[in-house]
């Protein structure tokens, strides 16, 4: 099963299939829409992290599809794929949508394929990131906990000469602690 | 008398009308005349083609025309009316299109850059385009709306029986399309470059998308014949097999 899932939103079938055709030795999963309604619909029921949207279509632009892609699901990595590469369009894009790349049509494969390989990586240490704050957070909880029971116990002593200094313990006093903290996050 | 009639059959005019309805009331007529014989566009009167127009006005990598000797891009001076006329719309807009011929009339609700797509797939490939003149076979058979896969079948058939004229004239036919495979790379460096040009004057998108349609047309033929992924249409042809 592919790691990645990419959802391709476009008012051209014809587009969406090439897309599909230039990625498809890629190992990802991809969904497709012909529209910002039913791209988000998509997105209420499968985890994406990376959209292609094409700017110009109809009832949603691209800029204000992405803009509410941006605001539900901050994660996602989003790019924007367009025929008409004027800069108000790209500015728009950018400040509403926080895109990360803007792509003009045709489309060079190469580059594309480049390019989300990059976003990916990206999505991919941003996510190790957020999961390892995440366990940072959860620590720090923890050694709250065991220090409301054992004041001090997680404050460092050094010596003069800046080295940790361990405070002796007894067997039974170590044995003692490790059981009840088994006890308390078991 | 078998001649005579192959004679008018070829210097006859070969002609298109496209006819755009928009939702709003307006609408738009273009009149396409192919001289029979040589299938090139018969240019109308106009006004001297615009600035982007020229060759050296983001001309296409691929090229081969001197700039000393053509001042214009030839696609570009085909389609300039046509931009002209839709640089305010934008590619999403509905239209009732209807294409006349000598021989039948279609007829479609869809968008405008479907629309366009099959009439600048026409001017594209009579402008007088070195690059574009190997598809001008495709223009003689028209298909306005087609499919990509009908698309793949009409461009491959066309190769296919150039190559049994060439076998005829005595030279090594490409069975195995390769060359159909470097004129459709060479197509797709001239439309990336065209919708570059065009994306530099101020025109909404209608146009450039029109372009882009064509262009996924032509990455599905490469695609089918570099990946030899033709099954589907392999699959027509059981009574043969």
């Amino acid at each position: 099963m592919a790691k990645h899932t990419i959802l391709i939103v476009d008012d051209e079938p014809n587009v969406i299939s090439s897309l599909k055709r230039s990625l498809i030795d890629e190992d990802y999963n991809i969904l497709s829409a012909e529209n910002g309604e039913s791209g988000l619909m998509l997105l209420e029921k499968n985890p994406v992290q990376l959209i292609i949207s094409d700017e110009k279509m109809p009832r949603m632009s691209g800029a204000e599809f992405l803009s509410h892609v941006k605001n539900r699901y901050p994660n996602t990595i989003r790019i924007m794929l367009t025929g008409q590469a004027s800069v108000d369009a790209a500015m728009r894009a950018i400040n509403e949508g926080e895109i990360f790349r803007f792509f003009t049509k045709p489309w060079d494969d190469f580059e594309l394929i480049l390019a989300l390989r990059g976003a990916l990586e990206k999505y991919d240490l941003e996510e190790e990131n957020r999961r390892l704050l995440e366990t940072v957070k959860e620590q720090a909880v923890e050694l709250k906990l065991i220090e409301r029971h054992y004041p001090g116990i997680t404050e460092l002593q050094r010596d003069n000469r800046g080295r940790i200094v361990v405070q002796e313990m007894s067997e039974e006093e170590l044995a003692d602690l490790i059981l009840q903290c088994e006890r308390k996050y078991s | 008398m078998r001649q005579a009639l192959s004679m008018s059959d070829t210097d006859r005019t070969i002609r298109y009308v496209y006819k755009f309805r928009f939702n709003n009331g307006t609408s738009r007529e273009f009149h396409i005349n192919l001289a029979g014989k040589t299938l090139n566009l018969i240019q109308t009167e106009r006004k001297s083609p615009p600035e982007w127009a020229e060759l050296n006005f983001f001309k296409c990598p691929n090229c081969p025309l001197d700039e000393n000797q053509h001042k214009f891009c030839p696609v570009a001076v085909s389609l300039s009316d046509v931009t002209d006329t839709f640089k305010g719309t934008f590619s999403y807009e509905e239209t009732d299109v209807e294409i006349i011929t000598e021989e039948r009339i279609y007829s479609k609700h869809t968008d405008l850059q479907r629309g366009l797509s099959s009439m600048i797939g026409i001017l594209m490939v009579t402008s007088g385009c070195p690059v574009m003149e190997k598809l001008k076979p495709m223009v003689r058979y028209h298909l306005p709306f087609a499919t990509e896969e009908e698309t793949k079948y009409r461009a491959i058939a066309m190769y296919l029986m150039a190559q049994y004229f060439l076998s005829k004239h005595g030279a090594k036919p490409d069975w195995e399309l390769r060359r159909l495979a470097d004129i459709y790379a060479d197509v797709r460096t001239i439309n990336k470059a065209f919708c570059q040009r065009l994306s530099n004057i101020q025109t909404k998108d209608a146009g450039i998308n029109a372009v882009v349609i064509l262009d996924c047309f032509a990455s599905s033929i490469s695609f089918s014949i570099n990946r030899d992924a033709m099954d589907e249409i392999e699959n027509i042809f059981k009574a043969y097999l």
